[in-house]
This record gives structure tokens, C-alpha cells and sequence, in this order.
């Protein structure tokens, strides 16, 4: 039986949807998500980001774009990046939103306020299934470089807990050290039920 | 049999085939197949198939493809969640694959946790509509209960981690739905809206009664399996635990301590104790752990009912410590802007509803944060209860069946009225029992209109406690305010939170709150009264009430006169504007009796009971005890600190009602309030005695009655295994008892003995209770400035206490936590001076200290042996008993160890033991860099020498000595005392030339002194390596002058004896290099021959290398030195044969001294001599000396002879 994966990080657009991508490519169930309130694009300053809504697609975001800079956005890989997620769904979801989307068995984010957001949901949601989700997170810096190096890790870690067929519960310490020393990064992971 | 006819058949035969196909494929998959199309057909599209396909498939147990195996637990689930009535059959089958292999035995609890709830929730639901018990339903409950206490075991013990993931998620589960939920209806739907669909329970609705299921039960159920997880969070379970159980444990407690108030303050202290670290938990993933619990500390910190806020400052040191202090900031600053803003909010309305902002209950969760506020952090939980709504105040509520519009207690007045008008009394008790009781309550308030028109004489009785009601004016803006809206009246919010409407325990009193807090004195209104059906609303211009009532009576159908002010001050005033309640002024009854409805007609006839005296105080009293059992569900309701105050301020008027109390908060301190409830009482006495009212005993008893229970209930152990919520919620180092004593208004004489008792363990062999004698001492003296001085006192005497066990835990409270203290520390001082000086001073000056001194260091070597040895100044372990603080005094204070060097001289020999036991530790602790120390060292005291030498080694043992060490050390040597021994520490930091001139001195203490300088020295330190090489050791023994360096000669041939029994060190390499060296010198050093001798003895092999020097011995006419020629010529002796060769080197006077000297060496060198080798090198006067050669030469040789060993010495 396979997992379900979901991917989430702050806005679902990059770090989120590079794993996604990377993910779909190889064939595991996998969505993505962000726990934002707004999805978040940088601007042409920092201080006047892109504000979009959840559920905004992904080409609407990219005509808006080029309708605004095009060279602006395509130079700084915006626009590739969501030509890219819109290949792989239609508009950036929302963590908080997905209860319909049913119980995932592996939740991965890579940023740790993320983490603390999605396990405060899954905590305060009402649980009525019982079925642990194992909720990961792996750091990874938002930008394009770190999300492609963030996403591939992903894959291993998420083949690994495939590997051990749903009985990731009692191996999860064992499949944490294993990674952390093979690739010397450091994972925080907790376990919640749906 | 009926329902199965009606099974149309082409679905059976479809249902047959495909049990079939099941039974007879090989391959699982498609047996899956068909058993999923089965499942289809007999779940969804014709159930009545369902009894007779459930027993065939529960058969699949046996089955050995596991998909199989896993199928049957989805269908078990898929069953039993429609249709509870098979649960009972199929929980045996559930029950066998928890046993196997962990992946079903994970599934399995998933789908039983499921059945249990439901099942719960089915029984719950069904009982309450139906008041009665059906063999389906309690079939069904055993055998949910058996799932339970099959899989409770797995939470702390399995196999697999992912077992017990899930069977602590089913404790948790089952605590949640066994408690009562605050936030969740307080009343259950209604029978016509329960299609299946599972909606949720609430424990609280069955608190009145059920059938089946026993709320009080269930909620000890609940704390018994919260004891369970929380002790696997405690030692030593917590060390066992693998990471994923820790973090779903600790995520579980939090979510049960978020959702269950009454448990918050049991789960809090295990989280917090767990630590920063979590150091307690092994296993792998640490760090997982760590944030699982900061997480846990955030989602608790936002929780905002009254009993969490006493947690908040230790939630926001907890985290911290784990640096997550900012997130605490942001939480705590998130529920007090909440509260600000509340409050401002409230205080514009307070000219409306001013009780309303100190009700603790109208907190509401604060506005959610505005969308773009992204760093706040996430959604803000909602733990405030939300207001509840009560829906039948509310007139806007649909949903009512009956559909007539009017709120539930507006129909059931009418229904009692109904029942009342025809006498059918026996029907309103069977109402009456089946009312939920804050119905009943609200009933029964409504009705208080219409109480007998004259007040009954006993009521009069006690103008002096309770003032004649006041006219109604005050009371009457509230009830005016037309616009004010009745579910913001605080009373209607949650009737189980007010305290004068605490729930009853069932019908039998309906209104015991009025009384309880009047009394004593006022007589129960008596069963009577409940069946008393309600006039209809009053309906009278002249009384603004009624006039209120006529605007507004659907709303608002209660009891409006009670001005509502729960705020503390609720005490007198509030029960006398109820006393105009109950007992309107005269006209206003006139005018209902005027209006001559039927209610005021029943009313008239209420009987008057007098009571003697015990009946009150035994109606009283149990009244009281039973507001005390409601407790649970005011504090959960979060109206804790208003009943407190308002129990404190009544159970204070009489011994017996503040026994009732005592026992109350004893049984479970720390979920009963107990510290701020027996505070309460407290300052309640005090003031009564303030005010003169009472003397100061009552105050005092109740301190003692209360403490002693209390150290009774702590430690007698059969209370103790009795009281499992107290040994919970009371851990060792429990700290209530020094709260409560800081806390108190007046620190009462009993308490002192009470400290003393606990700080004198002589018949306790547990020392918890030292513990926590000294935790409330330290507590006093930081906080209670009066009783300071005594107390201090008492940890002083502690401090020398006989029990090894409670000094060493006061001394440690002294020296650690005491003495830094500034205003108290100069006392500490002087009594630590006090207590050293006492045995110092004992045995007076003992003249003969140095003879003493002598022995006292040999003493200490061998052992303790001697600890007993009293002269004089006791024992040893006396002396060590007075001395101890001052010691631990001296690791915080060095300047104070000045003092012990400067008593050491005149203290008594088991004294100077006691010292020189404990002086390593402290000296290790104070450490060698200490400025204190080292200007001791470069100046000590007279006659502490000996304690000296003890230090310097103690200091140097180990580690390389600091330079300032050093340098102290070799000026004391040079300025002060002389003797070399307390250079020894230090050699091995020396350098060849700061040795050098001190090596006489070393060769010149006792032997076993000089062994062990010669070691340092030759060890050596680290960096620089040894001081001298032994060859060097050698050459500077030899070099020694007895008369310049004034050492005797036997001292060096010791030294020189010792250093060359140590072969390995001193070999025959060193030995050949010194010899060497040393046959160069000019003079020979005295000790050379002796020293060739014994090298010669320890190596033979040497010897080829001592016939050379031999030989250059005599190059340089050894003879001359007679010492050395003595020596010479033993060595010669004892090497023969090898040195005929070196004798026969000797002029032939020499020889013939040699001969003369050793007589037997004449015959083995003659023939030596002769041989035709030898014979020919050989001088000829030398051969006719040993009459080798007989020739006429011979006379004259041997006249000349004497002659020439006469001339021998002139040469």
C-alpha cells in the first residue's frame, strides 16, 4: 500500500511545489500545501509583495505578473517556477483548508514555524479516524537553489518511509538517523492523528 | 427470519456466489475482489443480508493472506460503526488480531477505538432517552469495555512502537470521552435529531443518572488512565521510552489538559518536569521529543480558564529554557491583549451590565487576528469555553419540537402547573427525576415567587448576621434595563457556575444554596416546595419588576431580583438582596395575592418545620458537603476562585463546617483548590480576629488541624495507597506546604513545631519530609521578614544536625541558598564560626601540639579507625558534625578558610581528624587559583603545617600546579618554613635548576618522604618533562657534601640505596653512564666505590664495564684515598675472577696491601698469574709476590718489600 505524502511550506509555490514536482515525477502520491494566509511572491521591493489569495491559479498569478514586470519576474525565476507548478496543479493550496483532501500518512515541511503551524492544526482539528500522520520537517531556505536541493531530500526520505511499508511507526527513530547521518541535515518529526 | 424473506433473491443468490468465489479462489487478490463487491452488497444495498453473511466472514479470520486478515478489520469497523448490535459478536474476532502481528494489532485499535466511542455514545444517548437498560446495549458495552482493558496494557508495554502509538492515543480517547467537556452542550440533542450520525457526547448529561453508565465512574476511570500515561513520563518508566511514544504521549496530554481544565494542574507539573532537555528520555531522536513538548507548552500556554493561569509563569520559564522565549512572549502577550481589550470592551458597557466584566466567564476567545497578520502565530486556539449558548433561553432558538415558541423552562413551569392543578403529585416527581438539574434549579427559582407571604420566625431570629432585606431600589436598575440582553446575564450563561445554584446531586433538595450560605440558622425549605407549580407570570403595573416581566417574560422568565455580583465582595450584601428576593416587600406579595393565581394559592400552604439545633448543624453540614462534591464541575466551569471565596467567608462561622472543609481539601489538595481554599479560610479567621470577633485559637487550630492531616495524609501510607489522585498530584518535593505557610496572614506559633517536626527525621527513615521542612523554612526566610530569625535559627540547628541525611540536605540549603543571600549571611556566618570555634575550643590549647600533630598525621593516613578516639573534644563525627557548614561556608566564602588554619593548631586531636577528612573536598572545590587560598599558603598560621601539607598535595594531586601555586609555594619555602616537604607537590613542575638546589634538602627527610620527591621528580610534568634524568639524580646524590649541605652520610647512601632498588628506572645503562661521569671527577666522591659495588651486585653484567673502571681507578693510584681503596679492593674481591686482571695492574706493594687486606685471593691470583699468557705482562716483583717464581731475587725482593709497601703511602 502506498503513502500518501503532503508537501507543505508558507506559500506552496516554491519549496512545496519543487518536492511536489519532483515527487509526482517519481511516482508517489503526493500533494502540496501552504500554511500562509495569503500566498506571498516577492515584489519589486521587499516591502510591496505579491499578495495573492489560496485557490488564485497559478496562470492567473502569471498573467498578473507579466502584466506588472515581465522582466522582473522572469529574471528572478518567478515566472518559470509557476509555469513549473502549473504543470503540476492548478492553484497553491491551503494547509488549514484540506481537511476534504482525507488523512495523509506522511506530512513533510520545510520550515519549522511551518511545523508548529500544520501540528497546531492537525491538533485542534476533530480527530475521528485515529490513523497517525507522521508530520516531518526538513529546513530548507526559500529560494530556487535550496528548494532543489530541499526536494530531493525529500524524495529519499519519503522512499525511505515507503521502504518500510506502513510500519514506519516503529522504525521512525531508525529512518530519522539514517538520514540525518547520510545526509547531515537535521529532521524534527512528530506524530498525530487524523 | 421475517426480514430474511424479504432479502430479494437474486441478491442472495448474488451474495452466495460471491461468498463462493471467496472461498474457493487461491489468489487474494481476487478473493479480495469478491469479498468487496460482498461487503458492498451487504453493507450498503441490502443490509438484512448482514446476520447472515456476518458469521461467514468473521471466519476470514483464519485466513492466511494478511490482506485478507486486514479486509476483516475494516469490515469489523464498517459493521459496527451501523450497527452496534454486532459488536458484541465481533469483538472476540478483534480481540484475537490484537494479538497478532503488529500491523493488524495497529489496525485493530484504530477500528475498536472507533467501535468504543461509538459504542459509548450509543449507549450514553440511548439510555438517557430511554431510561432504561436493553440486553443489546449492555452486550455491547462489556464488550467495548473489554477491548479496553485488552489493549490499556499496550500502552505501556509492546513489542512494536506503533502499537502502543495507538493504544496511548485510545487512553487518550477514552479520557476525553469519560470527562466532561466545559466547551461541549450541556444538553444532549434530542431524541428525534439522533439519526446515527455521530455528533459527539458530553459526560455532563448522564451526571444526573443513567441506566447503565455511572459518571462519577467514569471520571475516576478517566484520572486512573491519566495516572497511566503520566506515569510513564515520570522516572524511571521515562528513561525506557522510544521516541515516537514520548512525543505522542506528551502531544495526548496536551490535548487533554487543552480540553479538560480539571486535569491541567495534573498533567502540568509531569510535562514541566520532563525539562528543557528531556535529558530523561534516551533513544534517538531527542530533539523530535524536545519540540514536541515546546509545543506542547505553547498550545497550553494559550489556554486562558482560571486554572491554567497559575501555570503561566512556569510555562514561560519552560520555554525559555528550551530558547523558545520568544514564542512565549508572543502567546502571553497575545492572552493578556485578549484581556485588555476585553476589559476595555466591557468597561464601555459597564454602566449596563457592571457584574458582567468580573464574571470570569464572560472571557470570550478575543477576535481572531486580522488575515495579514502572518507572524502572529497561527490561529488562535480556542480554549475559552465559548460562551455557552443556552438554547432554551434563547428565543430565537429553533429547533424546539414542539415548536410553541416558548423557552423549554417557560413549558416545563407549565407542565408542573398542569400536573399541580390536577394533584397528580406522584407525576411530578417522576418529572422531576428526570429533569436535568439545572432545569430543575431554574424551575425552582422561577417559582421562588411564590413563597409563603409571611416569613417564618426562625428567619427573623438573626437580625445580627443577616440585616433585614434592604429595600429593593439598589437592585432595581439591572432588572429596569430593558435593553439588556438575557444571555449576557451571567447567571444564564452556565447555571453550574454560579455558586448559589450549584447542581444538586439529584432531585432530593432542590433548595439547599440559600440555606447553606445563611446558614447557620435558616431552616431547609423542605421537599415540599419543589412540586410547588409556578404561578404564571405576574403581570402588575406598580411593580417594576412585573412590569419588566410583562416586557420581557419570555426572555427572561427567572428570578431577575438577584443583583448578580459575583465578584468577591459577594458575601453579605448579596445573600441579604436574595433575602429581598425570597422575600419581597409586603405590597409587592399583596399584589400577587391580588392577582389570585393559582400558584400563590399552592404556595400558602408551605409547611414550617423547626429544627432543633444538631438537625441544622447536620443539614447544615451536609448541604456543605455537598457544594464541596459540585466542585469538579464549578472549577471546570472555571467559576473556581468566586466559590472559594465565598466557602472560605461561609465554612468560617463554625468549627464543624471548617472540618468538613479541612477534609475536602486534604482529600485531593491540588484539584480541590486546597492551597487557595485554605488561604482563603485563613485570612477569613484572621480578620474575624482582627475585627475582634474571635480569638487567635481558632485561627491556630485550624493551622494545626489542617497541617497535621495533612503531613498524616502524606505519609501514612495505607491513606496514602488509598488516595491515588493525591499521590499524583503531590510529588515528593511537593511545595504546597511552604506556599500555604508564606502565604498565611498570620504565621501561627503551631507552625514552628510543625518545622521542627519535620526537620527532626529521628523516627522518620524517609527523608522527604527534611526536604520539605527545609524547602518551607527557605521559603519563610526569603519572604516572611517576622519569623525570619527563627527560622534561620532552626536551619542552623539543622545544619548540625546528628542524622547524617537531614545535615547534609541543610547544609546544602544553607550554604547554597541561604548564605548568597546578603541580610542574612553575616548570621550564618557567625554561626558556622560559633559551631567550629565550640569543638576547637572543647579540649582547650593542648601544650605538646607538635608530639600531637606528629600523630595525628600518621593517623590520618591508615584509615578511620580511630574516628572514635574521644579526648576531650569528642569524637571525631562530632567534630565533623559542628564543622560541616562551616566547611560547605568555605567553598562559597574563601576568606573564611583562614580562619579553620588558624584554629587548627589548638584544636583537639579528633578535631584535626575531622579536618583533615574533610579538607580534600573543599580544597578541590576552592581549587588552586583561589587568591584567598594561596595568600594562606604563602602565609600560614603557626602549627598548621601539617593541614598545610595536606592542601598543597590535595591541590596538586592530578593537575599540572598553576604558576601562582608555584611561585607561593617556593616563597614560603624561601621565606618561611624551611622544610623541603612542602616542595614536594610542586617538583614535578620544577626545572632542572630549581631542583638542583634543593635536592640536599629532599635527601634529607625521612626516606619515605624522599621516595616520594624522587618519583615527582623523575615523573616530571607534562610540558617540560622529568626535572632530573635518574643519571642526574645519581650524579647530584654523589655530589652531595655532608659538611656544606649539612645532610648525614647515612641519608645519602639511603637515598643512593633507594634510588638503585628501582632497576627499572635506574638500569645498568644509567648506572654504566653515571659511573662513567662520576670516575672523571676530581675527588672522587665518597660514595663511589660503594655505589660501583652495588652496581656491580645489581648487574652482573656490569662487570666488564667496572674491570675498566677499575683500571682507570688505578691510573689515577687509587690507593691514595684510603676510603676508596677499602672499597676498591672489596669490589675486586667480589669480582673475581674478573678483576685478577685489574690486581695484577697494581704495583706490587699495592697487590701485596690487597693480598695482605683479603688473604684469599692470594691462590686463585697466583694461578691466574701463572698462566704463560698472563705471566709475561706481569711485573716480576709481582710474580715473586705470589711465589709464581721462586729465584734468588726472591730474599732481596722480599727485604725490599716492606720497605717499599712502607713507601707506598709517601709516593
Amino acid at each position: 500500500m502506498k503513502l500518501r505524502h503532503a508537501m507543505v511550506c508558507a506559500s506552496n509555490q516554491n519549496r512545496s511545489m519543487e518536492a511536489h514536482a519532483l515527487l509526482q515525477r517519481e511516482g508517489l502520491d503526493v500533494s502540496s500545501y501552504g500554511t500562509g494566509n495569503q500566498v506571498k511572491l516577492p515584489g519589486p521591493t521587499i516591502r510591496d509583495p505579491n499578495i495573492y489569495q489560496f485557490g488564485t491559479p497559478y496562470t492567473a498569478i502569471i498573467e498578473d505578473l507579466k502584466n506588472k514586470d515581465p522582466d522582473l519576474y522572469k529574471r528572478n525565476g518567478l515566472l518559470p517556477m509557476l509555469k513549473r507548478n502549473a504543470s503540476v496543479k492548478d492553484a497553491p493550496q491551503r494547509w488549514q483548508d484540506n481537511a476534504g483532501d482525507g488523512a495523509f500518512d506522511v506530512v513533510l515541511t520545510f520550515e519549522e514555524r511551518v511545523f508548529d503551524l500544520v501540528n497546531e492544526d492537525l491538533q485542534n482539528r476533530e480527530q475521528t479516524l485515529f490513523k497517525t500522520v507522521l508530520v516531518v520537517n526538513l529546513d530548507v531556505k526559500d529560494n530556487h537553489e535550496e528548494a532543489a536541493v530541499g526536494a530531493k531530500l525529500a524524495l529519499d526520505l519519503c522512499k525511505k518511509l515507503e521502504e518500510s511499508e506502513k510500519n514506519w511507526e516503529d522504525e521512525i527513530d531508525d529512518i530519522v538517523r539514517r538520514f540525518e547521518k547520510q545526509h547531515k541535515r537535521r529532521l524534527i518529526y512528530t506524530i498525530c492523528f487524523y | 427470519m421475517a426480514a430474511m424473506m424479504a432479502v430479494p433473491p437474486e441478491a442472495r443468490e448474488r451474495a452466495v456466489a460471491l461468498l463462493h468465489d471467496a472461498q474457493l479462489h487461491p489468489d487474494a487478490a481476487a478473493k479480495l475482489d469478491s469479498l468487496r463487491e460482498l461487503r458492498e452488497l451487504a453493507l450498503h444495498r441490502e443490509p438484512r443480508l448482514l446476520p447472515e453473511l456476518l458469521p461467514v466472514l468473521l471466519e476470514l479470520r483464519n485466513d492466511r493472506a494478511s490482506a485478507i486478515r486486514n479486509f476483516l478489520v475494516e469490515i469489523i469497523e464498517e459493521v459496527g460503526l451501523r450497527q452496534v448490535e454486532y459488536v458484541p459478536v465481533m469483538m472476540p474476532v478483534l480481540l484475537t488480531l490484537l494479538r497478532g502481528e503488529p500491523a493488524f494489532a495497529r489496525r485493530a485499535i484504530t477500528a475498536g477505538t472507533n467501535l468504543f466511542r461509538h459504542t459509548l455514545e450509543y449507549v450514553l444517548l440511548k439510555g438517557i432517552y430511554t431510561r432504561q437498560v436493553d440486553k443489546f446495549m449492555q452486550d455491547s458495552w462489556i464488550s467495548v469495555l473489554q477491548f479496553k482493558e485488552f489493549v490499556y496494557p499496550f500502552a505501556q508495554q509492546h513489542g512494536n512502537d506503533g502499537v502502543r502509538l495507538h493504544a496511548v492515543k485510545f487512553i487518550e480517547t477514552v479520557i476525553l470521552l469519560f470527562t466532561p467537556d466545559p466547551s461541549g452542550p450541556s444538553q444532549p440533542p434530542l431524541p428525534d435529531r439522533l439519526d446515527g450520525t455521530s455528533k459527539g457526547i458530553n459526560v455532563s448529561w448522564i451526571v444526573s443518572g443513567h441506566p447503565l453508565l455511572d459518571a462519577t465512574a467514569m471520571g475516576q476511570e478517566a484520572s486512573k488512565s491519566l495516572g497511566l500515561l503520566l506515569n510513564q513520563l515520570r522516572q524511571p518508566d521515562v528513561s525506557a521510552l522510544p521516541g515516537p511514544v514520548a512525543i505522542v504521549i506528551v502531544n495526548s496530554l496536551a490535548a487533554i489538559a487543552k480540553r479538560r481544565p480539571s486535569f491541567y494542574g495534573r498533567i502540568l507539573p509531569v510535562l514541566l518536569s520532563l525539562g528543557p532537555s528531556c535529558e530523561a528520555i534516551k533513544g534517538g531522536q531527542v530533539a523530535s521529543v524536545v519540540t514536541a513538548l515546546k509545543n506542547a507548552f505553547v498550545q497550553l500556554l494559550k489556554c486562558t480558564y482560571p486554572a491554567a493561569a497559575p501555570w503561566r509563569d512556569r510555562l514561560t520559564s519552560a520555554l525559555r529554557q528550551m530558547n523558545a522565549g520568544d514564542v512565549a512572549d508572543l502567546a502571553v502577550e497575545r492572552s493578556s491583549r485578549g484581556g485588555e481589550r476585553e476589559s476595555r470592551e466591557s468597561s464601555s458597557r459597564s454602566n449596563r451590565v457592571k457584574e458582567e466584566r468580573q464574571d470570569p466567564r464572560n472571557k470570550r476567545p478575543p477576535p481572531q487576528e486580522n488575515g495579514n497578520d502572518e507572524e502572529s502565530y497561527g490561529k488562535r486556539l480556542r480554549t475559552t469555553p465559548p460562551p455557552p449558548v443556552q438554547q432554551h433561553f434563547h428565543p430565537d432558538a429553533s429547533g424546539y419540537a414542539n415548536g410553541a415558541g416558548l423557552p423549554p423552562i417557560q413549558q416545563m413551569i407549565q407542565m408542573f402547573e398542569a400536573l399541580a392543578a390536577k394533584g397528580e403529585i406522584a407525576s411530578i416527581d417522576l418529572l422531576m427525576s428526570r429533569l436535568p438539574p439545572d432545569t430543575l434549579a431554574d424551575v425552582v427559582i422561577v417559582n421562588m415567587q411564590n413563597l409563603p407571604p409571611s416569613v417564618p420566625a426562625d428567619f427573623m431570629d438573626k437580625p445580627q448576621l443577616l440585616p433585614p432585606p434592604p429595600p429593593p431600589p439598589p437592585i432595581e436598575p439591572v432588572a429596569m434595563d430593558g435593553r439588556r440582553d438575557p444571555r449576557r446575564d451571567p447567571r444564564r450563561m452556565d447555571p453550574r457556575m454560579d455558586p448559589r445554584r450549584l447542581p444538586s446531586p439529584g432531585p432530593p433538595m432542590v433548595m439547599p444554596k440559600q440555606e447553606d450560605l445563611q446558614q447557620p440558622g435558616v431552616p431547609p425549605v423542605f421537599r415540599t416546595v419543589k412540586a410547588e407549580p409556578v404561578s404564571p407570570p405576574v403581570m402588575n403595573s406598580r411593580d417594576p419588576r412585573a412590569s419588566l416581566k410583562a416586557t420581557s417574560v419570555k426572555m427572561e422568565p427567572t428570578f431577575t431580583h438577584v443583583k448578580s455580583e459575583p465578584d468577591e465582595d459577594m458575601g453579605i450584601r448579596t445573600i441579604s438582596t436574595m433575602y429581598g428576593a425570597l422575600y419581597p416587600s409586603s405590597d409587592a406579595l399583596d399584589d400577587r395575592q391580588e392577582a389570585g393565581t393559582s400558584g400563590a394559592g399552592l404556595s400558602s400552604f408551605l409547611p414550617v418545620v423547626t429544627l432543633s439545633n444538631e438537625q441544622r448543624a447536620t443539614l447544615g453540614n451536609s448541604a456543605l458537603t455537598r457544594i464541596l462534591e459540585g466542585s469538579k464541575s464549578v472549577s471546570a466551569a472555571g467559576g473556581g476562585g468566586l466559590r472559594i471565596a465565598l466557602l472560605a467567608r461561609l465554612t468560617a462561622q463554625s468549627a464543624e463546617a471548617l472540618n468538613t472543609l479541612q477534609k475536602h481539601i486534604l482529600a485531593d489538595y491540588a484539584n480541590h483548590m486546597g492551597h487557595e481554599l485554605a488561604l482563603h479560610v485563613f485570612y477569613e479567621l484572621y480578620l474575624m480576629h482582627i475585627a475582634g470577633g474571635d480569638s487567635i485559637e481558632k485561627y491556630e487550630n485550624f493551622f494545626v488541624s489542617l497541617v497535621s492531616l495533612y503531613s498524616c495524609k502524606k505519609f501514612d501510607n495505607v491513606v496514602f495507597k488509598q488516595s491515588q489522585g493525591l499521590k499524583d498530584s503531590l510529588p515528593p518535593s511537593d511545595k504546597s506546604l511552604s506556599k500555604l505557610l508564606c502565604e498565611i496572614p498570620l504565621f501561627p506559633e503551631g507552625a514552628f513545631a510543625l518545622l521542627e517536626s519535620l526537620c527532626n527525621p529521628i523516627n522518620e527513615p524517609n527523608g522527604d519530609r527534611v526536604t520539605q521542612g527545609l524547602s518551607a523554612l527557605w521559603s519563610l526566610i526569603l519572604q516572611r521578614p517576622a519569623v525570619r530569625e527563627r527560622c534561620l535559627n532552626m536551619a542552623l540547628e539543622c545544619a548540625v544536625h546528628e542524622v547524617d541525611d537531614a545535615r547534609t540536605k541543610a547544609i546544602r540549603l544553607v550554604a547554597n541558598k541561604l548564605y548568597p543571600v546578603t541580610f542574612i549571611s553575616q548570621k550564618i556566618e557567625e554561626f558556622a564560626t560559633k559551631m567550629l570555634l565550640s569543638v576547637v575550643n572543647v579540649g582547650g590549647h593542648n601544650v605538646d601540639s607538635e608530639a600531637q600533630e606528629r600523630s595525628t598525621l600518621q593517623e590520618v593516613a591508615p584509615g578511620d579507625q580511630e574516628a572514635n578516639a574521644a579526648d576531650g573534644g569528642g569524637t571525631k563525627a562530632e567534630a565533623q558534625r559542628c564543622m560541616s557548614l562551616y566547611f560547605a561556608l568555605c567553598t562559597k566564602k574563601h576568606a573564611l578558610l583562614g580562619e579553620l588554619f588558624n584554629v587548627y593548631d589548638r584544636a583537639p586531636k579528633p578535631v584535626k581528624q575531622a579536618i583533615h577528612r574533610q579538607i580534600p573536598v573543599l580544597v578541590r572545590t576552592v581549587g588552586q587559583s583561589s587568591p584567598e587560598l594561596l595568600s594562606i599558603i604563602s602565609a600560614p598560621p603557626q602549627g598548621c603545617e601539617n593541614l598545610l601539607l595536606q592542601v598543597l598535595h590535595v591541590l596538586t594531586e592530578g593537575t599540572t600546579p598553576s604558576p601562582e601555586l608555584i611561585k607561593t609555594i617556593k616563597q614560603l619555602h624561601e621565606t618561611r618554613i624551611k622544610d623541603a616537604v612542602f616542595l614536594i607537590p610542586i617538583l614535578s613542575s620544577l626545572s632542572k635548576e630549581e631542583v638542583l638546589p634543593i635536592f640536599p634538602r629532599l635527601v634529607d627527610l625521612p626516606p619515605d618522604k624522599f621516595q616520594v620527591a624522587l618519583a615527582r621528580i623523575l615523573q616530571g610534568s607534562a610540558h617540560t618533562g622529568p626535572a632530573l634524568t635518574p643519571a642526574e639524580v645519581l650524579i647530584a646524590l654523589h655530589g652531595i657534601d655532608q659538611q656544606r649541605d649539612a645532610v648525614p652520610l647515612k641519608k645519602v647512601t639511603e637515598a643512593c640505596s633507594a634510588c638503585l632498588q628501582q632497576r627499572n628506572v635506574f638500569n645498568q645503562d644509567v648506572l654504566a653512564k653515571v659511573l662513567n661521569q662520576l670516575v672523571e671527577q676530581t675527588p672522587l666522591p665518597k660514595l663511589f666505590m660503594r655505589t660501583v659495588i652495588q652496581a656491580v651486585g645489581t648487574f652482573r653484567s656490569l662487570v666488564g664495564f667496572v674491570m675498566d673502571i677499575l683500571l682507570r681507578l688505578v691510573n689515577k693510584q687509587i690507593w691514595k684515598t684510603p676510603q676508596l681503596w677499602v672499597g676498591f679492593l672489596k669490589c675486586a674481591s667480589e669480582t673475581t675472577p674478573h678483576s685478577f686482571r685489574v690486581l695484577l695492574q697494581l704495583p706490587t706493594a699495592q697487590l701485596e696491601n690487597a693480598l695482605v687486606k683479603h688473604p684469599t685471593l692470594k691462590t686463585p691470583l697466583a694461578a691466574h698469574a701463572s698462566q704463560p699468557s698472563v705471566r709475561s705482562s706481569v711485573p716480576r716483583s709481582s710474580l715473586v709476590l705470589l711465589g709464581v717464581i721462586q729465584d734468588d731475587v726472591t730474599a732481596v725482593e722480599a727485604a725490599s718489600a716492606p720497605s717499599s709497601s712502607g713507601n707506598a703511602p709517601q709516593q
